[in-house]
């Protein structure tokens, strides 16, 4: 006789409708992934008491007790409807607004070298925020905070263009000048077609070499580098964009972080905010994070983005850029790095050397999650909008794949000048400071607005 | 016609001569290839002999098929180790060391009834850090009973869990018993350069829940390591002037794989089978042991493991480990860390166990025998221990396996 499908084995108890008693109970929190049980997580197991035999399965917890007598509530999970009985993990949300601290300028300071560097800037984030616990509740993970997701009619071109008009504004340079003009994305809207395209066309900037870029999350400081090494070569001005509307694929892991969010910085030699005085990039082979062409959304390899590759390229790139200009951790006022999550740039600032004082002021992970391209560069606006005069500062981003790129910049007075004319700042676009603009939703909305269903 | 040549009257004492261990740990630089050659090159070496001089090589390893896709595993090991030549392997989930470590010395043993001294070399390793956790939970489920256990969403912690929940309903255990277990282990492994985690932990470290009652800092870590030895007899061990530690004698015992089949869950039965076979075979008591490696896989494991070795009554064990008390200055400490009972010092998982040391899990029955090798010769560095005797507790599954071994110098 053949054996049925093991599939539709699953908990086909021939015991059921007889009484028994929980011998032991237990509630997973973590599960294989045989069947997909991780999804279901989390559930309970339990041996039962059935008269002189002991019977594993799972159990809808919420009827029982140790001790406690169960009727028939043991096997009643079918072919089509497992019949798992999933309580989502109810999460306080808790989340510390805390004030960066100011510090004082280090006055008489000079920069290392270099004329070019940051002219304007702008940023740009959506203002709908998914509330993560409503997702924790959908696929039962302990989920809090929020993170950004697009509105209706927005999209990576949409974030590129809204910070390229921003920046240009700030920098006080007409769009139609600009020489240069990178887009950094890995969630491009056309696979072929140049995002730096539309934003050229938007500003007519005609005779600009547009092109955009991709190296997972390092793409925007690519652009920034490529700016910098442009204009330092020709002259003029130009616009180094990184914007992305983050994928994640639906109870991946990355779904809890993937946000949306841009920044573009106008790079020139007249009157800059901020000096770049030396970029070094640290790159190798590394297969922790990838999409391949045609799919819709990235995969990981879990724990593998840890030490061998956030950890050896952040550190790599950042030693060998402090190295190169003979600075230690003090020499800086600030360092920025990018953010996959909350802990990475923290931890990779602690074994730097740096100080909380040094690295909080740049974390944006916390309000947003990861906007990709966009995250290292967004954490350098919100430190540019509180920098004093003759300020250091050490910018690291990590794109998997994988590879760094470290570039020290120095604040000039012209920052405190510009900054009067700036409308809004990134701690606004974060809702910090003005949170009613804010739109929190659930988990259908993101889901409808990312496109997914 | 073979058997017939054996005389019993022949039959020598065992003696481990070499030992090699590698880190235990996340080690991305290594591949299996690496660990397994790190740990039988430093175990030839140290046993001072030539690859020529092996005999036969026992590979115990779990599931190299599915964590690193490799089947028909024998047959690469003459191209990692050229010279050896006939490898065997075994397998019997995390007690696949030990079972490799048993073979080895039934082919000792009866070499020596041939009047011959046969040498072998022992290895066990696992390489798990390569997989994603769900696939790596999936891989070592798989050591329960995969119809009615891993088919219905067991997990290797959701069943130690069971026991453990069943262990504090049943007894007078709390969950902080089970936590010292671990802090004890960690304080352990601080003095242990080759364990994964050489730092303390606290009671405030219990938080993340894996499978309730168990904690993350419950359950043994996912690593990869490999461990290696050196068998033959005590005449050739004499020979060749080798220091040595005599396998006085390692025991075997099966009992049913599902929980659920067992006549008393919380009772590792076949644990109790072979260490009173052994306790029988060389006419001794738990009380003659000193030391013991015990299999703490999970906190509430190396409490069922001291009462399957006879330390204490069912559901008594947790006794010993309140002789730890009071739990917060477990870290002030001098270590290794000891239990007391009956007046005197108990020390087990001297090496920082399972928990701390890590858990390769084809690598621990071999890693468990080479500590107390290690104590027995005074080769342990700083947490040596004065120790006559020695014996080590290895568990597969949740104790459908079991190896128990006893060691003198």
């Amino acid at each position: 006789m053949p054996r049925p499908a093991k599939i539709q084995r699953i908990n086909h108890f021939e015991n059921v409708g007889l009484e028994g008693e929980i011998y032991s109970k237990s509630k997973l929190a973590v599960a294989s992934d045989l069947f997909q049980f991780e999804r279901k997580l989390p559930y309970t197991v339990a041996l039962i008491r059935v008269k002189e035999d002991l019977i594993f399965g799972i159990i809808d917890e919420k009827e029982i007790e140790i001790g406690d007598q169960v009727i028939s509530k043991v096997g009643l999970i079918g072919v089509n409807d497992m019949g798992l009985r999933i309580y989502g993990a109810i999460w306080e949300k808790k989340k510390t607004f805390e004030e960066p601290i100011m510090k004082p300028a280090k006055k008489k300071r000079e920069p290392l070298g270099g004329m070019v560097g940051i002219v304007g800037y702008g940023t740009y984030l959506p203002r709908h925020r998914l509330n993560l616990a409503g997702l924790g509740e959908v696929w039962g993970k302990e989920a809090a905070g929020v993170k950004s997701f697009p509105g209706s009619f927005e999209d990576q071109a949409s974030y590129a263009c809204n910070v390229a008009l921003s920046a240009v504004k700030h920098a006080e340079v007409d769009g139609k000048l600009l020489k240069f003009i990178e887009v950094g994305s890995e969630s491009k809207v056309y696979a072929v077609k140049p995002t730096a395209s539309i934003v050229a066309g938007m500003l007519k900037a005609n005779s600009a070499f547009a092109a955009d870029n991709e190296f997972a999350c390092k793409a925007g400081t690519q652009s920034l580098i490529n700016a910098h090494n442009f204009v330092s070569n020709n002259g003029g001005f130009g616009l180094a964009i990184g914007a992305d509307s983050a994928q994640g694929a639906p109870n991946d892991v990355l779904e809890m972080t993937a946000g949306d969010g841009a920044a573009g910085f106008v790079i020139g030699g007249d009157k800059p905010i901020a000096i770049i005085e030396g970029a070094v990039s640290y790159t190798t082979d590394t297969a922790d994070f990838w999409r391949v062409e045609g799919e819709k959304f990235p995969q990981h390899a879990g724990r593998f983005s840890g030490d061998p590759s956030f950890y050896k390229h952040v550190l790599g790139a950042a030693r060998h850029l402090m190295n190169k200009l003979g600075l230690t951790a003090e020499a800086f006022d600030y360092a920025v790095f990018h953010q996959p999550n909350s802990k990475f740039p923290r931890v990779a600032g602690k074994i730097l050397g740096f100080t909380t004082e040094q690295v909080e002021p740049g974390i944006v992970f916390d309000w947003i999650g990861n906007t990709y391209s966009a995250n290292a560069l967004l954490g350098l606006s919100k430190v540019l909008d509180i920098a004093a005069p003759y300020q250091r500062i050490l910018l690291v981003s990590y794109g998997s794949g994988a590879g760094s790129d470290a570039i020290s910049f120095f604040t000039t007075p012209e920052i405190e000048r510009r900054r009067k004319d700036k409308t809004r700042s990134v701690k606004s676009w974060l809702g910090e400071t003005d949170k009613q603009n804010l739109i929190v939703e659930g988990y259908g909305k993101y889901l409808k607005n990312k496109g997914i269903i | 016609m073979g058997l017939l040549n054996y005389n019993p009257n022949l039959l020598m004492a065992l003696a481990i001569i070499g030992t090699g261990l590698t880190k235990f740990g996340e080690l991305w630089s290594y591949s299996w290839e690496d660990l397994v050659k790190e740990a039988c090159k430093e175990a030839i070496a140290n046993a001072k002999i030539e690859i020529k001089d092996i005999d036969t090589s026992f590979f115990g390893n779990m599931n190299l098929s599915r964590f690193d896709g490799q089947d028909h595993m024998v047959a690469r090991i003459p191209e990692i180790i050229p010279g050896l030549n006939r490898v065997i392997r075994t397998e019997a989930a995390c007690a696949s060391g030990s079972v490799a470590l048993k073979l080895a010395a039934t082919e000792i043993e009866l070499s020596s009834m041939k009047d011959g001294n046969g040498v072998a070399l022992v290895c066990g390793f696992e390489k798990m850090t390569d997989q994603l956790t769900g696939r790596t939970t999936n891989i070592l489920a798989s050591a329960s009973h995969f119809d009615t256990e891993v088919m219905n969403g067991a997990t290797f912690p959701g069943l130690y869990a069971l026991l453990a929940q069943r262990y504090l309903h049943e007894t007078g255990a709390t969950e902080e018993d089970l936590h010292a277990v671990a802090i004890k282990n960690h304080r352990n492994a601080t003095l242990n350069e080759k364990a994964m985690y050489q730092k303390e932990i606290n009671m405030n470290s219990f938080k993340s829940m894996v499978a309730s009652p168990l904690t993350l800092f419950d359950c043994s870590p996912i690593s990869d390591g490999a461990a290696a030895l050196i068998l033959t007899t005590e005449k050739c061990a004499k020979y060749l002037g080798a220091d040595y530690v005599k396998l006085e004698t390692i025991e075997l015992c099966n009992s049913t794989i599902s929980l659920a089949k067992r006549q008393d869950p919380l009772v590792l039965d076949s644990a109790v089978c072979a260490a009173q076979t052994a306790y029988k075979r060389l006419g001794i008591t738990p009380k003659d042991i000193d030391m013991i490696e015990v299999h703490d896989c999970f906190t509430i494991n190396e409490i069922l493991c001291l009462e399957a070795a006879g330390f204490a009554k069912r559901g008594e064990g947790y006794n010993l480990v309140r002789s730890l008390l009071p739990y917060d200055t477990i870290n002030t400490r001098g270590s290794p860390v000891p239990y007391h009972s009956d007046g005197r010092e108990l020390f087990v998982n001297t090496s920082g166990g399972l928990k701390a040391k890590g858990h390769p899990v084809g690598a621990t029955g071999v890693a468990q025998v080479i500590e107390i090798y290690q104590q027995l010769l005074g080769k342990a560095g700083k947490r040596n221990v004065n120790i006559k005797t020695g014996a080590t507790l290895n568990i597969g599954g949740t104790g459908g396996t079991a190896s128990f071994s006893v060691l003198r110098c």
